[in-house]
């Protein structure tokens, strides 16, 4: 009786319970560390160094240097059977890939104020970023637009999220405040913090366009006195998406936009208070609106200049020459001042 | 065997002094002898025939004769035999017994309990279905209720969790009610009331009896719409003598289908592999770099292949206890019953434990031929831990690359320093929630009967029930994340329901015709009190007991509410020729509930009863040895609305003044409707019961439609008055379906016996109307034409496939997002592309449960099936649409180039619209029970003085056939944070004995 018992459970044990258990760890691959380091060595033997125009700094030359120790590093923990995942490996040509990009990038080029040219600003992690200055005007309201032109290249952020514009405020106050225009993933998104309860957003995004080096004009557009939609993105003057507010309390109370109330910052490349939300890219023109834009003035702005003299704007700034001064950088109002912080340059227009 | 016959003569006489029952038998040993048959005349060899209560018993020879001697006049002989009915017949001067016994299916004679009276069921007119106790014993669920899932047709019963001591749900034929209950009534011993049957151990039930149609329930009036379960204790049996049974198991539990997470089984190096590509997909392959991608102790793990399953180690075995003992005897004027049980069941996770203990007693006495009396008492006491909140879910989080243990081997409270999610063990400690109930239900009575046919009962009878809900939640919980202060919170509430019936009945035979009447007045009156409290920074760890200690008291509250209700009814069965059968029934009920006109209603029902196999041209079809046709109609309310419904309330409000402001009072939003009335549902039911082959195979089929009219619905008013809403009764709903039960005696042989009972249920639920004016309320996601819940949401179409790359890109999606249907095609997902997906109740539902005998062994297969629904799921939308840095998520084929699944989104794909993925299939087929069980040989049994021995070894829970991600597609749908359990398997062993 117990046997047929003992047996009876076993079988029921082992049939309603039986996993696959099996796993196998893939082969590392160490191809990378050997290309990036003939890469490196090859960049450092053939490039010149100096301090004028033409030249590499010196010591951009060191930390060219230090770059291929490190690579000789890792190939040394290879032979040493050191590494036992695939990422570890990665990593140190990730990280060779982005001294490359450094070194590159330190080529010396000195443009006279007004040369036309375009800015990049190196974001990730958070080298680099334009402040706007900190105004109530930029928290937006009820309806307001935000529309720029904006172009990055493959691999330009790194975070989870990636901040184009922002003054988006999500430490200071119990809701979240202000809007950001985003990236995540593939999407790229608009923000605005909702309330009165307590984080929430507003939020949506849309496949980015993948066309890396080209310009791109994005235009978000915020209006709480419509049925639908009240949320919308414009690329290249294109509805890009729409979103209603379905954002509602516990107790089933629409939510609406609530602009910043502590930190009024406007801030590009990097978010104000998280400044880990980063990205790397260009930026030629940037324009905010009292109001929403309608898709034909979207189109209409897309392809004209503004004077600072319109009466629903609330600031312009044109990036597509090189400025006087990269810490007062005048808006075309005339009310604000823009400066560059951190690593950016500006290559000159052909 | 000497010190054995001592010792069992002492147990005897000890019994017999405690119930001071002492029977005394002086007579002269008589012979009896008999041929025993089956229903067609045919000889039944090897039936055993065994005086009750004595070692003495024969068995029958090949031509069915026996011949026993027994004691004296009075003595009973008990003929049982495989596949049969036990028949017991008293031996008086007849010395020549020749019975015939009855198949082991559905007899005529069975006794339904109806409410206020009983009746055979070939007197039946409506819609009703008994379980006995033996059947609920054989299910060896701690809850009831749950046993009457694919057992009794037109019930579905919801689990909300498989914890011990989980709370559950019937619905009876479908939802009637949209804003209020749709529980049925419970008549626990004469006692109506909502509190379920939790309280109560399968052991002490004598039968359950669920009144399906309206012209059933009528009888219950305003309180039966929703369908009635009468609850029917074991109680005193007018037996003559005294026996004892005792039912006890121990079983082991284990989970099972425990959900197939990434990197279980120790295969971390799965987890390692989907974390890098997450971070790869959403953050870049930069992102590996910093130092949160892994931390050096996670480094360190994967090296040395030191994986963490965690949901097998924060679950384990856990014991499933049961004993029960009950006894019964009696004399010829009084007769007693008595039981005592206990139970424990443990959960697989932490602390989780439910614990009853339960004892019954029910005496009756006769004073005279006339005059009886009785009183019975039931009680129970149960006490569950609910478990730690967040410590199961925190378990599906954790990967396996996380340890439970510090440096010295300890277990420690931060167990991934990148993640907000604490360790299991540490809320299992810290954070407990237990409730402790206690349920009595009291009944005493007095019948007098003036006339042979004419009885008057009076019957008192009180309900109490209490429970206490205590929650403690320590510093180092998830809720206060090591560094906030403790929180205590305790709640506690009362019931008492006090009913006074007082009941005459009628029961005459006038030749052809026969005539049972019953006329009832009755008043019930329940109260229902409560309060609640809660403490925050406690100086001490006194859980919740002393939370006067706290350094903040906050959310003190209390309650009290009473309603009556005042009933009169009238039932009367007549019949004629026992072929036609008609019952009428009226309940006029007054409640405390409702306002003015409208407190006093009248439910009428009418039903007929045909038995065609008594006509003359059935009467000589041996094939057919069953027949009626039944048709009924009734109507019958739901009481179970909110006792303040039709008040305008003032409700309170804190202005401010000074620091701490006043209390003041104010209207609320809510204006009172004196208007309201009961919601009222009628139903017309078509039934056949049926046996063939001298009911070898039987059955019954009913069909009902089922209407509910003035559904009590809030409507917004304007705001010029200072109210925003009304309650008003304004809606539709209706319910139609089809109930079958089989039960066929497949093999019938003396060594071999197999019987199946099949039950199916299949309901048709929808709104037919709202508010009068034939719109949808969409914000209620109410829609006219279907049923009261439903899924309205995107209908997932698949995942965005390479090829379909610039379609993709036009709703914005990549290649690898979740692909929803674009309802309205304009290229634009939003709420007009949402549909109606499903509704959360299944299609059908069927019980098939297999029964054998074989010799002395018995094999117990048991079948439910559940089909159809679509349900919303948390836990399946949570773990496969969330893709956190640096938690875990379901092991299933999310999409990759390679692997082109069109279920799941690429991993760090942040994808939209994944709300689709808790969408899903209610559809399950399980194998519940299996037991095997084997009984002495009574030749044996004689020996050792002994009527009954019977082991059993069962699993629960052995094969689940579903496709849900889940433990178990049962509670699709649990509370992911507060109710989230795992599926036990349980393998128990088990003893009856009777004495």
């Amino acid at each position: 009786m117990k046997r047929i018992y003992f047996v009876l459970c076993m079988l029921i044990f082992t049939l309603s319970a039986c996993e696959d258990n099996n796993s196998s760890r893939p082969e590392l691959k160490f191809d990378c560390l050997y290309s990036f380091m003939d890469d490196m060595q090859n960049i450092r033997d053939t490039s010149t160094f100096g301090q004028e125009d033409g030249t590499y700094p010196y010591e951009n030359g060191i930390l060219l240097d230090y770059g291929i120790e490190d690579i000789q590093l890792a190939i040394s923990m290879a032979n040493a059977d050191q590494f036992f995942l695939q990422y570890e490996i990665d990593n140190y040509c990730i990280e060779s890939q982005k001294v490359i990009d450094d070194f590159e990038s330190s080529y010396q080029i000195t443009l006279e104020p007004g040369t036309p040219a375009e800015l990049k600003i190196y974001g990730i992690d958070g080298k680099g970023r334009i402040e706007f200055g900190s105004d109530p005007a930029f928290t937006g309201s009820d309806a307001f637009t935000v529309e720029s032109w904006m172009k990055y290249d493959e691999g330009f952020y790194e975070f989870a999220i990636g901040d184009f514009i922002a003054t988006f405020d999500n430490f200071n106050a119990p809701t979240y405040e202000g809007w950001m225009i985003n990236f995540m993933g593939d999407n790229l998104r608009s923000t605005i913090g909702m309330g009165p309860q307590n984080a929430r957003v507003l939020e949506f995004g849309s496949i980015y366009p993948k066309n890396y080096g080209s310009w791109n004009h994005i235009a978000m557009v915020y209006d709480a006195s419509l049925d639908e939609q009240q949320l919308k993105m414009y690329l290249n003057g294109e509805l890009f998406f729409g979103k209603t507010n379905d954002i509602y309390d516990g107790a089933g109370v629409i939510q609406s936009y609530q602009p910043n109330t502590v930190n009024m910052n406007m801030w590009a490349f990097q978010e104000p208070t998280d400044l880990a939300r980063c990205m790397t890219g260009y930026m030629k023109k940037f324009r905010m609106w009292d109001g929403a834009k309608s898709m034909d003035e979207i189109n209409n702005l897309m392809n004209s200049d503004v004077t600072g003299t319109e009466s629903d704007i609330i600031c312009a700034w044109d990036f597509i020459a090189m400025p006087e001064n990269i810490e007062d950088i005048p808006d075309k109002t005339g009310k604000f001042s823009a400066k560059i912080v951190g690593k950016h340059k500006w290559f000159p227009i052909d | 065997m000497k010190n054995y016959k001592h010792m069992k003569h002492k147990i005897y006489t000890i019994a017999l002094l405690l119930f001071m029952t002492p029977v005394i038998i002086f007579a002269q040993e008589l012979k009896v002898s008999g041929v025993v048959t089956d229903s067609e005349n045919i000889p039944l060899p090897g039936v055993n025939v065994v005086v009750k209560g004595t070692a003495i018993g024969t068995a029958t020879d090949a031509n069915g004769t026996y011949s026993i001697k027994v004691p004296a006049k009075g003595s009973i002989l008990v003929f049982s035999f495989i596949g049969m009915l036990d028949e017991e017949i008293i031996v008086n001067d007849e010395l020549k017994i020749n019975i015939s016994l009855i198949s082991d299916i559905l007899s005529m004679e069975e006794v339904y309990v109806i409410g206020y009276g009983t009746v055979k069921k070939k007197d039946l007119t409506g819609s009703i279905e008994s379980i006995s106790g033996d059947k609920l014993q054989e299910a060896m669920n701690t809850n009831i209720t749950e046993s009457l899932n694919g057992r009794v047709s037109g019930v579905v019963v919801s689990k909300s969790s498989n914890k011990p001591g989980a709370s559950m749900s019937v619905q009876i034929r479908g939802l009637n009610s949209i804003n209020f209950s749709n529980e049925p009534l419970y008549v626990i011993d004469g006692v109506p009331s909502y509190s379920g049957m939790k309280h109560i151990n399968s052991a002490d039930i004598e039968s359950i009896d669920i009144l399906k149609d309206a012209s059933s329930c009528a009888i219950y009036g305003s309180r039966g719409a929703n369908g009635v379960v009468i609850v029917t204790t074991k109680g005193a049996n007018n037996r003559k003598g005294f026996n004892i049974e005792y039912n006890g198991s121990v079983g082991i539990k284990t989970p099972t289908r425990i959900p197939d997470m990434i990197g279980n089984y120790g295969n971390g190096d799965e987890y390692v592999d989907y974390r890098t590509a997450l971070w790869k997909k959403v953050y870049g392959d930069a992102s590996l770099s910093r130092p949160d991608f892994l931390t050096p102790d996670e480094k360190t793990r994967i090296k040395n292949g030191e994986y963490y399953d965690w949901l097998r180690e924060v679950s384990g075995t856990a014991m499933v206890t049961n004993h029960n003992i009950n006894s019964s005897g009696g004399n010829e004027s009084t007769s007693y019953s008595f039981g005592l049980g206990y139970t424990q069941d443990q959960g697989v996770v932490g602390d989780e434990n439910f614990e009853r203990v339960t004892a019954n007693v029910r005496v009756e006495h006769k004073f005279t031929s006339k005059l009886k009396t009785g009183v019975s008492s039931y009680i129970s006491n149960n006490k569950t831990n609910h478990g730690a909140q967040a410590a199961l879910i925190n378990a599906y989080f954790i990967p396996p690359i996380a340890s439970p243990y510090d440096e010295n081997g300890e277990y420690t409270f931060i167990v991934q320093p990148t993640s907000s999610r604490i360790s299991p063990f540490f809320q299992i400690e810290n954070n407990i929630s237990e409730t402790e109930a206690f349920y009595s239900n009291f009944t005493g009575f007095i019948e007098y009967k003036p006339l042979t046919e004419l009885s008057l009962k009076s019957q008192v009878a009180y309900q109490y029930d209490n429970d206490t809900y205590g929650e403690w939640i320590g510093v180092y919980t998830q809720q206060k994340l090591g560094i906030n202060p403790t929180e205590a919170y305790r709640s506690e509430g009362k019931n008492n329901n006090l009913v006074w019936d007082n009941i005459a009945t009628y029961n005459k035979k006038f030749g052809i015709h026969k005539l049972n009447a019953i006329g009832l007045f009755s008043m019930q009156k329940d109260t229902h009190m409560g309060s609640h409290m809660r403490g925050e920074d406690l100086p001490y760890e006194s859980y919740w007991h002393a939370i006067g200690t706290a350094s903040d008291i906050r959310d003190v509250d209390s309650y009290y509410w009473e309603s009556s209700m005042i009933s009169y009814m009238l039932r009367a069965n007549y019949s004629l020729l026992d072929k036609y059968m008609l019952t009428v029934t009226g309940r006029y009920d007054g409640t405390s509930r409702l306002k003015d006109d409208n407190q006093w209603g009248f439910m009428p029902s009418v039903a007929l009863g045909w038995q065609i196999k008594n006509e003359p041209f059935l009467e000589n079809v041996d094939a057919i040895s069953n027949m009626k046709l039944r048709l009924s109609y009734g109507k019958s309310g739901n009481n179970n609305i909110g006792h303040d419904l039709t008040w305008t309330k003032l409700v309170q409000s804190k202005y401010a003044f000074g620091s701490s402001g006043v209390n003041g009072f104010g209207l609320g939003s809510e204006l009172g409707n004196n208007d309201l009335k009961w919601e009222m549902t009628s139903e017309y039911n078509i039934g056949l019961d049926y046996g063939l082959f001298d009911s070898r195979i039987s059955g019954t089929i009913d069909a009902y439609s089922r209407t509910t009219e003035d559904l009590i619905m809030k409507r917004s008013i304007s705001t010029v008055n200072g109210f925003n809403s009304v309650y008003q009764n304004i809606g539709t709903t209706s319910n139609k379906g089809i109930e079958l039960g089989l039960n066929t005696v497949n093999i019938s042989k003396p060594d071999f016996y197999w019987k199946t009972t099949f039950t199916f249920s299949l309901n048709r639920n929808k709104i037919v109307d709202l508010y009068g004016d034939d719109t949808d309320d969409l914000g209620n996601r109410w829609f006219i034409g279907k049923p009261i819940s439903v899924l309205y949401d995107f209908n997932q179409l698949g995942i965005w496939q390479t090829e379909e790359e610039a379609e993709a890109a036009k709703y914005g999606q990549s290649v690898g997002h979740i692909k929803v249907e674009d309802v309205n095609g304009d290229y634009s997902l939003d709420e007009k592309d949402f549909q109606i997906i499903g509704a959360p109740m299944p299609d059908w539902t069927a019980g098939f449960i297999n029964n054998f005998k074989y010799k002395n062994f018995d094999l117990l297969i048991d079948i439910y099936a559940r089909i159809g629904g679509v349900y919303r799921d948390e836990f399946s939308f949570m773990f496969t649409a969330w893709d956190n840095e640096h938690w875990n998520k379901l092991d299933v084929e999310y999409w990759t180039p390679e692997n082109r699944s069109n279920k799941y989104q690429q991993v760090g794909a942040v994808s939209y619209y994944t709300q689709v993925l808790g969408q899903v299939s209610g559809t399950f087929v399980k194998i519940r029970t299996i037991t095997l069980g084997y009984e002495l040989n009574k030749s044996f049994l004689q020996k050792i003085k002994l009527d009954d021995v019977r082991f059993y070894a069962a699993v629960q829970n052995p094969f689940t056939f579903t496709n849900y991600l889940g433990s178990d597609p049962e509670i699709i749908g649990e509370n992911v944070y507060s109710q989230l359990s795992l599926y036990p398997m349980t393998f128990t062993l088990g003893l009856k004995v009777k004495f």
